[in-house]
């Protein structure tokens, strides 16, 4: 499965990087949403896929039952990554929409006042 | 990691330094928010408190000790005890820079001593971080607040734009920096960079998992650095932000990315050292040559001084990838010392902005003697400093980083480098001609800013000049720092 | 003798106050501190000529191998006492020439700095002090020339030459570094105690030129020599300064000392004897061609550099001889020659030769001095500088390699400086009186008295050399040398090839003086293409080269667009991880296990083409739903794989997505296809190159064992010490707490953050 997850991964980079180089403004911010998926994604498939062996104890017990269950670290990671990526992603939203005010353009390529 | 370490209370006290800050970050939140001063009075000498008493405790809980806490999550040491407080106190010389251009333009609020208090925050963990996603959550917390700094300036087109274009490039480097912790994580099980450090040191087969995660962390660093080619960022939000957030962008976050850089790649990667002194050769290359040229056509200074940067930053990346104590001592002397001469610089443009009027034309500095003796000799100090002539710090700084290259075996690097110090030459020194031997255009501003700016500024700018003619104390810091 | 070498500065700091309570007569009372110093320097004599070098030692530094230690030998007491002596009788001197002028105190001040800069260069024994005042000079002496800085030509030149010096002396920063590695140390008598440390070191040739860049550029070597000429814009008591005893000496200073270390090799010889050689040549050719007075003087400066260069790069010992005698003789001529330039300019108020005439009677006190500087310039007998020259043709005849080179230029050099000195004496001074813009009348004693005793300096020695020979320049061709040499000096030296080269270049020079309004017609009609390919044009081609360049990366790198940024970023990255797999031999992708279940799958296709959709779709509610189909599609995957706390997580955050998507979204433009298909495709290749690494960095990872993660053991504490059953959140609440609190922080500030911006928005829309 590791093989198809890598396919998967690569699409999701793949269309956020392509979704962030399109001059219009509002398609950068399906790109950095693509992107945090992709995040996730990757630090999931890296760190192992187990199929159906979630990391909690059951009562009575003082390990995950079966040998091998699912590494909680990444989890816990990822967990922490979703949250800060949604943050993150609220910010870029208000930090576009502002962009978008105050140029009063929306084509990424008028937005080059800045250079000299 | 044993169970006792796992579940041992964690020393708080020797984390101190951050929670104080994060307790007097809170404080002036609430304290602006019930103070009725329009001019953020309280927020400011608080502020400023608070940045005073976090040095001081820092150097007393943390100076000459090497201990970790919170299960091997934050560690006191030497080096990060010089980085957090120069970037301290480049934070204070900041805010007593900022604060009369920030009132002119509306924009001294309470959120922007919050943000740039919890900037300041982030700092401060990526420098004493032990751990991979701790250090994750300092840069991200520092990258946070520069966002929102640099388009505070709601008036700008330009800095909203340059916030956009940080964010995005940002947002994209942070990724990298994670999905290369990742890899570090997949290969060795830990996110502990003592751990990693081992496992680096024993690589076997899963040694090429080990160097993506690598060539991922590099361009992650490599950007907050502002190193060519992942330089492009800068001179549009140096240019963009309102001048007191460049000023900090441009001084203490460069201090914190020395910090990520020893403790990411220098400390926990260091038994790979052969492979990325490769990549940051290759950096440190087209910093000193690629980006410099390009301030000799600048008329602004703020853009001048962003394309400079790459210069200094090629030479800060040589003295990390000389890898020896005198290396990363001479990086961290070259990092505090050009902060705090570029702090001045930009001091210098603060005090001749006035209300409605942004002196960040090179030809606002045209006659400056004859108007300000006392702050063209300041500003010669600090280009010539910035140069690499004798008598100021920044030639000390220079020789440091060219010695320890050279000692490293990189003649030619060392050779390169002087190079991209001569055109350097072109473009500082043009400024010095500009303010002593040129005539003004019109009347030209005249140096404006409250007596305490003033003598805040001056010292600075002296500093520049008693360094260069005593730096011994400080090297003999930097240097004992990383004595084995 | 710190206290001798620093007096400079602490004197800097006061002179201004000190000239201005004083008035009229500094001057007078300022040269009191380089006299004093002379007469110090001249307390070593004995000593060193006896026992040889004495070091110094004030440890400043320790811990950065600076240190303020000092070499006193013949070599180094030869510059500072000229140094000293001539400096006295330059400030006397600047008193009269600028008597009136505003920014007098600050010119003394600056001035003092100078001198007390280019003391400690030729005094230090550290490589790094060395280097301190070497950059000192460079700019203190910027500050000096730029000092008429109501004139636009006079800024630009002072600039220009500060440039070329401070570029020359990073060069030689990068150079000493190198040579104090390669010794293992970084004190003079150390690294040159050892004769072949640095000549055997393989770092040789890069520290030799390195060394030699600094060098050159410092003492107006060809090509780097264009910046001395224009350097005469300075005031002329800095001109005769500069061009005498400091600045422009430094660089030789600096190939004198390094000789026993560096120098006896072949490179050494050839690089030194022919730059030099060249530079004489190209320094008298030019003067020949010269109307200012003071540009005359300049060019002849540049000639009498590339000699000594040339000499000290031939490096027998009659050409150590002949150097140092050479260099004495030139600095008393030279800057009486300069003082009397400026008396003359001063009183007449111009600089042209051809508008002077006749001050003979006006001025005879001018015109004597002038004649006996001039004849020693010309290397007529009597005069020392007649000893030198004789030397130097001695040395040329004998160099090795290089004899037929150097003896065949140095005569023609030798007659067209003849030429000029006799111009420069005669000129003016002869002939009918011409009309000036200012009534000529004899110059005031400060301004008499330096050349005056200088001159007959000149030919004191020359009548008696044995005072020179024993006093001063045999410890100093010692020094040089690497080892003591007798040196005897006197006029007669019988009837040999010298002295014939000495009889030929004197006529030449007779004649080309006789006919030098033809000469110079030949050059105005024959030769005008000089400046069209001089050495001035390169450094202006070379900078608008550098501005080229600059533009060019504005354009290329710099142009402002956030997608040649981010395509730079991407595709950066992606070299530089794939020159890292591809640089390993052992590096594999394996395709991992493949055992897989259809609804597995079918989950992964539906993120796979939910991305694809969203990325083409032209309308944002699709964006939107497609975004939401990738959402949960991943939010599928982290529970079928054991992660369901993940997958709730997953779930609540998309639906958040979705909602401030469709909030915010509508209130953002509508998409817009703006690009060309040119540019997609492009684009689509970037993002495949991204793409693919990932995908293949994955497989990698898959086909690596991994260590077992110490999460193992954190899930056997997680009940037994935390007593919490879900690991996942005791870990985030418990063993990672700390690491969670950051998180909220980040969330925190993003919350202020977004506040920060809508609160503006708000007062935006209030005003």
């Amino acid at each position: 499965m590791g093989s198809v997850m890598a396919v998967v991964v690569g699409a999701l980079f793949a269309a956020s990087v392509y979704m962030m180089l399109r001059r219009s403004i509002v398609k950068l911010v399906i790109g950095l949403i693509l992107l945090s998926n992709a995040a996730n994604l990757l630090i999931f498939t890296v760190s192992g896929l187990t199929r159906g062996a979630p990391p909690l104890i059951p009562e009575g017990m003082t390990v995950p039952p079966g040998g091998a269950w699912a590494d909680p670290l990444p989890q816990a990671l990822i967990l922490t990554a979703i949250v800060i990526g949604f943050g993150v992603l609220a910010f870029a939203v208000v930090l576009i929409h502002r962009a978008y005010e105050v140029v009063g353009e929306d084509d990424m390529d008028q937005m080059r006042s800045t250079d000299s | 990691m044993t169970t006792a370490d796992a579940f041992e209370t964690p020393d708080l006290m020797l984390a101190l330094p951050e929670i104080w800050l994060l307790a007097m970050a809170c404080l002036v939140l609430v304290v602006d928010l019930f103070s009725k001063d329009r001019d953020h009075t309280p927020a400011f000498w608080l502020t400023q408190f608070a940045l005073v008493s976090t040095a001081v405790i820092t150097i007393n809980l943390q100076w000459g000790v090497d201990a970790t806490t919170f299960s091997g999550t934050y560690v006191a040491d030497d080096f990060g005890t010089i980085l957090k407080v120069a970037a301290l106190g480049l934070g204070f010389l900041g805010f007593a820079y900022s604060r009369d251009y920030m009132r002119d333009r509306g924009l001294l609020t309470g959120e922007f001593y919050m943000l740039s208090l919890f900037a300041m925050l982030g700092m401060l963990v990526t420098i004493s971080a032990h751990n991979l996603l701790t250090l994750y959550l300092g840069v991200e917390l520092m990258s946070l607040c520069f966002y929102a700094l640099v388009a505070m300036d709601r008036d700008s087109p330009r800095a909203s734009e340059a916030a956009m274009k940080y964010f995005v490039l940002g947002a994209l480097a942070s990724g990298m920096l994670l999905y290369g912790m990742s890899m570090l994580y997949g290969t060795t099980g830990s996110l502990d960079l003592a751990t990693i450090r081992e496992a680096a040191a024993t690589l076997e087969d899963n040694r090429i998992l080990f160097l993506f995660g690598l060539v991922f962390m590099v361009v992650g660093v490599a950007f907050k650095f502002g190193a060519v080619p992942f330089h492009m960022w800068v001179p549009d939000v140096y240019h963009g932000a309102p001048t007191p957030v460049t000023l900090m962008i441009a001084t203490a976050s460069k201090v914190a990315a020395v910090g990520l850089f020893l403790r990411l790649i220098g400390e926990g990667l260091e038994p790979l050292i052969a492979d990325w002194q490769q990549m940051i050769v290759i950096l440190a290359v087209l910093s000193l040559l690629v980006g410099n040229t390009v301030a000799l056509v600048q008329t602004n200074i703020k853009r001048m001084l962003a394309y400079s940067t790459f210069n200094h930053m090629g030479f800060i990346l040589m003295g990390l990838l000389a890898g020896a104590p005198g290396g990363y001592g001479a990086a961290v002397f070259y990092a505090v010392t050009y902060a705090m001469t570029v702090a001045a610089a930009f001091g210098v443009v603060l005090l001749l902005s006035q209300k409605n009027f942004e002196a960040d034309q090179l030809t606002d500095f045209k006659g400056l003697n004859e108007r300000s003796p006392l702050y063209a000799f300041i500003m010669l100090l600090l280009m010539i400093s910035l140069t690499g002539i004798p008598g100021t710090v920044g030639f000390y700084a220079k020789w440091l980083v060219l010695k320890a290259t050279v000692e490293a075996g990189f003649v030619w690097l060392a050779v390169l480098a002087v190079a991209g110090a001569v055109v350097g030459a072109f473009y500082y020194l043009r400024i010095v001609r500009l303010m002593y031997f040129d005539k003004p255009e019109g009347a030209g501003p005249q140096p404006s800013g409250s007596g305490g700016f003033r003598a805040v500024l001056t010292l600075n700018g002296l500093a520049v000049l008693a360094l260069g003619i005593f730096p011994g104390a400080l090297v003999a810091i930097c240097m004992a720092a990383f004595a084995p | 003798m710190l206290i001798a070498v620093l007096s400079g500065f602490i004197l800097a700091a006061a002179s201004p106050w000190l000239a201005r309570s004083v008035g009229d007569r500094a001057g007078w009372l300022l040269a009191a501190l380089p006299a004093a110093l002379f007469v110090y320097f001249l307390g070593f004599l004995p000593t060193v000529n006896e026992s040889g070098a004495q070091v110094i030692h004030y440890p400043w530094i320790p811990d950065l191998d600076v240190n303020f230690s000092f070499l006193v030998d013949g070599l180094s007491l030869l510059f500072a006492l000229l140094i000293s002596g001539i400096g006295t009788f330059i400030i006397i001197y600047a008193g009269g020439y600028l008597h009136g002028h505003p920014h007098l105190p600050r010119f003394y001040a600056i001035m003092f700095a100078f001198m007390a800069s280019m003391l400690g260069l030729v005094l230090s024994n550290n490589l790094i002090t060395l280097f301190v005042f070497w950059e000192l000079t460079s700019v203190t002496s910027y500050l000096l020339m730029g000092f008429n800085h109501e004139d636009k030509n006079a800024r630009w030149c002072a600039l220009q030459g500060l440039l070329v010096t401070v570029a020359g002396g990073l060069a030689l920063m990068a150079g000493l570094i190198m040579i104090g590695v390669a010794a293992g140390s970084f004190e003079l008598h150390e690294i040159l105690a050892d004769d072949d440390v640095l000549r055997e070191h393989p770092w040789y040739v890069g520290m030799l030129i390195l060394v030699l860049i600094g060098s050159f550029a410092k003492s107006a070597q060809v090509p780097l020599h264009f910046w001395l000429p224009n350097a005469m814009v300075a005031p002329t008591p800095v001109s005769a300064f500069l061009h005498s005893a400091t600045m422009v000496k430094a660089g030789v200073y600096l190939l004198a000392r390094f000789n026993p270390g560096l120098g006896g090799t072949d490179a050494w010889l050839y690089t030194l004897g022919i730059v030099g050689a060249l530079t004489m040549f190209t320094g008298s050719f030019m003067a020949l061609r010269s109307t200012g007075i003071k540009a005359v003087l300049a060019y002849t400066t540049v000639m009498a550099l590339g000699t000594l260069v040339m000499l000290i790069g031939i490096g027998t010992e009659g050409a150590i001889i002949a150097a140092m005698a050479f260099l004495l003789a030139h600095a008393l001529y030279k800057a009486s020659l300069f003082m009397l330039a400026g008396a003359l300019d001063h009183e007449t108020g111009t600089k042209d030769i051809l508008k002077m005439g006749g001050l003979r009677q006006l001025m005879p006190i001018t015109f004597l001095a002038s004649c006996v500087a001039a004849l020693s310039l010309a290397g007529l007998p009597p005069l020392f500088g007649f000893i030198a020259k004789e030397l130097m043709f001695e040395a040329t005849v004998g160099a090795p390699g290089l004899a037929f080179f150097t003896t065949v230029l140095a005569v023609v050099s030798a007659m067209m400086v003849a030429g000029m000195a006799a111009v420069f004496a005669i000129r003016p001074f002869t002939g009918k009186l011409k009309e000036t813009p200012k009534k000529p009348h004899e110059a005031p004693p400060s301004m008499l008295a330096g050349p005056v005793v200088l001159a007959t300096l000149g030919l004191l020695f020359g009548l008696m050399g044995f005072i020179p020979a024993s006093g001063i320049v045999q410890s100093a061709v010692g020094a040089v040398y690497g080892s003591p040499i007798e040196v005897e000096l006197y006029l007669w030296h019988g009837i040999n090839l010298p002295l014939m080269l000495s009889i030929l270049a004197i006529a030449g020079g007779v004649a080309l003086f006789l006919r030098w309004e033809q000469v110079l017609d030949f050059y105005r009609e024959r030769l005008g293409f000089i400046d069209r390919f001089g050495a001035e044009r390169g450094y202006e081609k070379w900078y608008d080269g550098v501005v080229w360049l600059a533009e060019w990366q504005t354009r290329v790198l710099q142009s402002g667009y956030l997608r040649t940024y981010l395509t730079i970023t991407v595709l950066t990255t992606v070299v530089l991880t794939g020159w890292t797999f591809f640089g390993h031999t052992n590096s594999a992708v394996t395709l991992g296990s493949m055992d897989m279940h259809f609804y597995e799958v079918a989950i992964a296709g539906v993120v796979v083409v939910g991305a694809i959709a969203a990325s083409v779709t032209s309308s944002r509610i699709g964006a939107a739903a497609t975004l939401g189909m990738v959402g949960f599609g991943v939010a599928m995957i982290y529970v079928l794989f054991s992660a369901p706390d993940l997958g709730i997580t997953q779930i609540m955050i998309e639906t958040l997505t979705v909602i401030l998507l469709v909030l915010v979204l509508f209130r953002l433009p509508g998409f817009l296809n703006l690009s060309k298909p040119a540019d997609r495709v492009r684009d689509a290749a970037v993002a495949f190159s991204l793409g693919t690494l990932m995908t293949v960095l994955i497989l990698a990872v898959n086909g690596v064992t991994v260590t077992d993660p110490i999460s193992l053991q954190l899930a056997e504490w997680s009940y037994t010490e935390a007593q919490g059953r879900n690991i996942v959140n005791v870990i985030l609440v418990d063993f990672r707490a700390l690491d969670t609190l950051g998180e909220l922080f980040v969330i925190g500030l993003a919350a202020v953050g977004v506040y920060a911006m809508i609160r503006l928005r708000a007062e935006d829309k209030q005003r």
